[in-house]
């Protein structure tokens, strides 16, 4: 059934639009669930190593970076440490998935230096401006490396056994190291009898197969407050917590003081006694019969000094630990502001272009220069944008030292060069400025030249159009005087007919 | 000495009524076809029995923030279970 698969869930915040449906396990399916969970997540981590790890192992610096320092150290040094700090983070995730806690406190920040000096012990050149770590070294150090995380880790569990035998031995008491050994190893036999016993079950559990009636289903209803049931911690992985110390003080809680382990007197053979009587050798049974008292104070006192001891151990455990954990949160503070001022300063250098890159931290060394001057040369300030050759001359003689002299030497070639750039660039404003003049000027004079043309086209459209209506005019009053003339004669024959 | 736990994903799921519930993520799983996604979680409720409850909702990501949505359909709410099944056979 392989049509689905298995996702990182990343979100912090859901919002939920509608019931859930809920469904119910055994606890041993439960477990195999979360089992699964993380073995796909333990692989997914492992890839991200791979890549973190490979990223770190090939990282390439120029010489800028390799020579640089900020606060006595390179910038390559802290590029190279951000990089096996993502080394580090992967791999306690991975020392959590696998083992369910980390025993060092501060892994990651104690991981990512010891990484990053084993790596740039072997960065060098390996090309022109180039530094990096060479391939055939890179082989030899991720097969080394592997072996290495074995080794220490054996090396971790060898070191506990060797405390826990250390422990015991350093307890003191009135009865025979040999006997404490043999007391313990007793009880430590009864307790793991007991966890096979319990192994067994579990086990005869997982291998039953998972019913299908043993899964119920219901469609979940927010209203239905009785289907709740009170949340509970629940650990589906634990891990046993391993502590010389806990060790032993449960060994000891759970040894039995009526018990026959330590009911037992010591087996001697026999034991010399010189009495006033006679000078006899009691065997150990009668020893035995008469030394009942003394045999259970000897066991009250053996448990209550161990406990003693045991006590004094964890205190002094707990203010090494308060005193350390002190130191070590003032070193991450420090540290976490370091790192910031790393990631912003690579962060801007990333974000530039190359040639505003170079010119910030041209300007950042010779920043860094002058602040070295002012220390050395008591308070002289310069200001070298405004100087003539005179007064950097005269700067020059103040300085004390030749780097500071380089320094500034440098930085009046690279004003001289800004300054040629800038006149350049304002000489070609200047003639663009020319350019655009007259082109604006020609225009203006062609604008001229239409407008002067279309006032004399006006014109004479104006002379034509007055001399048509004076004519019209003229038309009009000859019409009129004819209409006239040929009324006053209508009139007249009207007249003359009137008067025949 | 100290421990540090083991990690576990934990969510907030906020309710349409606006109260928050904290829930730890057990796994999130995605159909090849369709391409739905679905988040497993639990609220560490154990019954008399000890059987654990889990709760399983489609996850819908198409305005941006992941929204949690019931499983309607019976046939797709078989296929969760066929997978939850699966997933809780020991590997």
């Amino acid at each position: 059934m392989n049509n689905f698969e298995l996702k990182d869930f990343d979100y912090k915040v859901s919002k939920r639009h509608a019931a859930e449906r809920k469904i119910k396990f055994k606890n041993v399916s439960f477990l195999n669930f979360t089992n699964r969970f993380k073995n796909f997540l333990q692989k997914r981590l492992e890839k991200k190593l791979e890549k973190a790890t490979n990223d770190a192992m090939n990282s390439k610096f120029n010489k800028f970076e390799m020579e640089t320092t900020i606060d006595g150290k390179t910038i390559a040094d802290r590029i190279m440490k951000s990089r096996t700090e993502k080394v580090a983070k992967i791999e306690e995730k991975l020392i959590i998935l696998g083992r369910g806690k980390i025993e060092k406190r501060n892994y990651i920040n104690t991981r990512a230096i010891k990484l990053k000096e084993e790596m740039m012990k072997y960065v060098r050149k390996t090309g022109r401006d180039i530094y990096s770590i060479p391939e055939e070294i890179k082989e030899n150090m991720l097969n080394g490396t592997e072996k290495k995380e074995i080794n220490d880790t054996k090396r971790v569990i060898d070191e506990e056994t060797i405390k826990l035998q250390d422990n015991l031995k350093n307890i003191e008491t009135n009865v025979n190291e040999e006997e404490i050994t043999a007391v313990i190893n007793q009880s430590l036999n009864n307790i793991s009898l007991e966890n096979d016993i319990n192994v067994a079950e579990t086990k005869q559990s997982v291998d039953k197969v998972f019913d299908e009636k043993e899964m119920e289903d219901s469609n979940y209803s927010l209203s239905d407050e009785s289907a709740i049931s009170p949340i509970k911690n629940i650990k589906p992985m634990e891990f046993p917590a391993f502590s010389p110390v806990s060790v032993i003080e449960k060994k000891l809680s759970e040894v039995d003081l009526n018990s026959d382990v330590f009911g037992n007197s010591p087996k001697i053979d026999s034991i010399p006694v010189t009495s006033e009587e006679n000078n006899v050798e009691i065997e150990s049974e009668e020893i035995e019969r008469e030394m009942p008292i003394i045999a259970e104070e000897r066991k009250i006192n053996y448990y209550e000094k161990t406990k003693d001891d045991i006590k004094k151990y964890d205190s002094l455990m707990d203010e090494l630990k308060d005193t350390k954990i002190n130191d070590i949160e003032t070193a991450e503070r420090i540290r976490n502001e370091l790192e910031k001022t790393e990631n912003e300063i690579i962060e801007n250098k990333n974000n530039l272009s190359e040639e505003e890159a170079l010119m910030l931290e041209k300007e950042f060394e010779e920043n860094k220069q002058e602040e070295i001057k002012e220390e050395t040369s008591e308070n002289i300030s310069f200001d070298y944008s405004e100087a003539t050759a005179r007064d950097i001359d005269k700067a020059i003689s103040v300085t004390k030292s030749p780097k500071d002299l380089k320094a500034m030497m440098e930085r009046v070639r690279l004003l001289q060069e800004e300054e040629k750039r800038t006149q350049e660039r304002a000489e070609q404003a200047e003639k663009q400025k020319k350019a655009k003049e007259q082109e604006f000027e020609e225009t203006a004079r062609k604008l001229q030249a239409y407008g002067d043309d279309l006032e004399q086209k006006c014109t004479i459209n104006a002379e034509k159009e007055k001399q048509t209506l004076e004519e019209a005019k003229e038309w009009d009053q000859a019409i009129n005087s004819m209409l006239q003339a040929m009324n006053s004669s209508s009139n007249i024959k009207d007249n003359n007919i009137k008067k025949k | 000495m100290e421990n540090q736990e083991v990690e576990k994903k934990m969510m907030s799921i906020v309710t349409e009524d606006g109260s928050v519930e904290e829930v730890e993520v057990i796994l999130a799983f995605e159909f090849k076809d369709t391409k739905k996604e679905y988040v497993i979680y639990t609220k560490n409720e154990r019954d008399e029995n000890d059987n654990i409850t889990v709760y399983v909702s489609h996850v819908d990501r198409s305005s941006g923030e992941p929204n949690l949505l019931g499983i309607e359909d019976e046939e797709e709410w078989n296929r969760v279970k066929d997978v939850l099944r699966e997933l809780s056979k020991p590997e």
